[in-house]
């Protein structure tokens, strides 16, 4: 039972939008729970941990603004001069669920997708045009090539007593020029040799072959947009 | 006829779009954590003045080299797609924030009729997507925030991103000497 890449991001993004527009605890609940469930145990299998390190630290990050902005209500916790009140907490559970929702699908397609696959699936599900199915693979074979030229342009920098991390605007274009222009070298050629190999009498691949499980799949995205925007308001 | 063909898009150029959606998808990569850590250490106001306008320099950057149309937003996606390839902890998100980036700032080009590509267009389509992006923001985490503050992360945002803009179109023209 193979799923088809661009099912999973169709998928996710259709839970995204659903994450965009659910409005209450209840609406948001539905689609968190099961999502963020299943993007944790793949996450897991692949041991991406950086991803829900990212999570808490955002949850974090959104619990403080509330706490600036929006407590107010009957107090919860004190903590000496620091009153924790009803709305910052479910301001943050609120937010917290609609990351749920966003991450867990994310979550489920990084784990299972592999970018080579997701762009032939992309060209032959979904009809992407040649020249953006092109620069999407040349843009994945190019990942390693360019890590290492970052790394490279990074020790340079450390040996000549500059900052390794980039922190000020400078020092982000003094890292962009070397890497941008290594890379433009780069495609320059690249380009020139894919239109000598006929880039532009190439034709467009456009075969779907979804099957069951991937109609399914979509359909339980849409079941669950139904849910959060039509039914779920009703309830409440 | 030879304005179309101006226009088109060649393996050349296609190339150079993967460039730019690599470097700046490593980018918006790495942008998350100094911002996440920023946001919960010295406040979201600060994050967005020092590092939300990263996440626009997809389009400025990738219009400056190309100067066609339809560039800034390819950039922008492109990019998008490869951070959630990495992948990100904004999730999928990331790709609805692309096309809305990537579309304003094509707007800001198209504003220009195609016709400028220097730092000051880069600053106008850096600091376009700050116009809509703050209401995006506000769809995912307007629990936690007030309509007030959202105003003013608007200004924020777009002074972010001009500067970021502007940056991305001085590299370019760094690059095109």
């Amino acid at each position: 039972m193979k799923i088809r890449p661009s099912t999973l991001l169709i998928y996710a993004v259709i839970l995204a939008v659903v994450a965009f527009m659910a409005r209450t605890e209840l609406s948001l609940v539905v689609p968190a729970i099961p999502n963020f469930v299943a993007g944790i145990y793949f996450t897991l299998r692949r041991r991406l941990y950086i991803v829900i390190a990212a999570f808490v630290l955002a949850v974090w990050a959104l619990f403080l603004n509330a706490l600036f902005f929006v407590n107010y209500g009957e107090p919860i916790l004190v903590l000496g001069p620091l009153v924790i009140r009803e709305n910052a907490v479910k301001a943050t559970m609120i937010v917290a669920f609609r990351l749920m929702t966003l991450v867990g699908p994310a979550m489920i397609f990084v784990s299972n997708v592999e970018p080579r696959e997701l762009i032939k699936s992309l060209e032959r599900d979904l009809g992407l045009p040649k020249g953006l199915a092109f620069s999407l693979s040349l843009a994945v074979r190019l990942i390693p090539l360019m890590n290492r030229d970052y790394n490279e342009i990074m020790n340079i920098r450390k040996e000549r007593g500059f900052r390794r991390i980039p922190i000020t605007p400078s020092d982000i274009k003094a890292l962009l020029v070397p890497l941008v222009a290594v890379g433009i070298d780069r495609a320059y050629w690249i380009g020139i040799a894919a239109e000598l190999r006929g880039f532009s009498l190439r034709k467009r691949v456009f075969k779907p072959s979804f099957k069951l499980v991937d109609y399914i799949i979509i359909a339980l995205a849409i079941v669950q947009l139904v849910i959060v925007v039509f039914i779920t308001p009703l309830l409440s | 006829m030879a304005k179309t063909r101006m226009y088109r898009y060649t393996a050349i150029d296609f190339s150079v779009l993967a460039v730019v959606a690599v470097v700046i998808g490593i980018v918006f990569y790495f942008t998350a954590i100094p911002y996440e850590l920023t946001k919960a250490v010295a406040g979201k106001l600060v994050a967005r003045l020092g590092f939300y306008g990263l996440w626009f320099i997809g389009g400025p950057l990738a219009a400056s080299l190309i100067r066609k149309p339809g560039a800034a937003f390819l950039g922008e996606v492109l990019a998008a797609l490869v951070e959630m390839m990495l992948p990100t902890p904004y999730a999928s998100s990331v790709l609805i924030y692309g096309s809305a980036q990537g579309l304003m700032s094509e707007i800001g080009y198209a504003l220009l009729r195609y016709r400028r590509w220097g730092v000051g267009a880069g600053a106008l389509a850096g600091a376009l997507p700050g116009l809509v992006i703050p209401f995006l923001d506000y769809a995912l985490w307007g629990e936690t925030l007030t309509e007030a503050i959202v105003w003013v992360y608007m200004v924020a945002t777009m002074i972010s991103g001009a500067i970021y803009g502007a940056i991305a179109a001085s590299v370019a023209r760094a690059l095109r000497k």
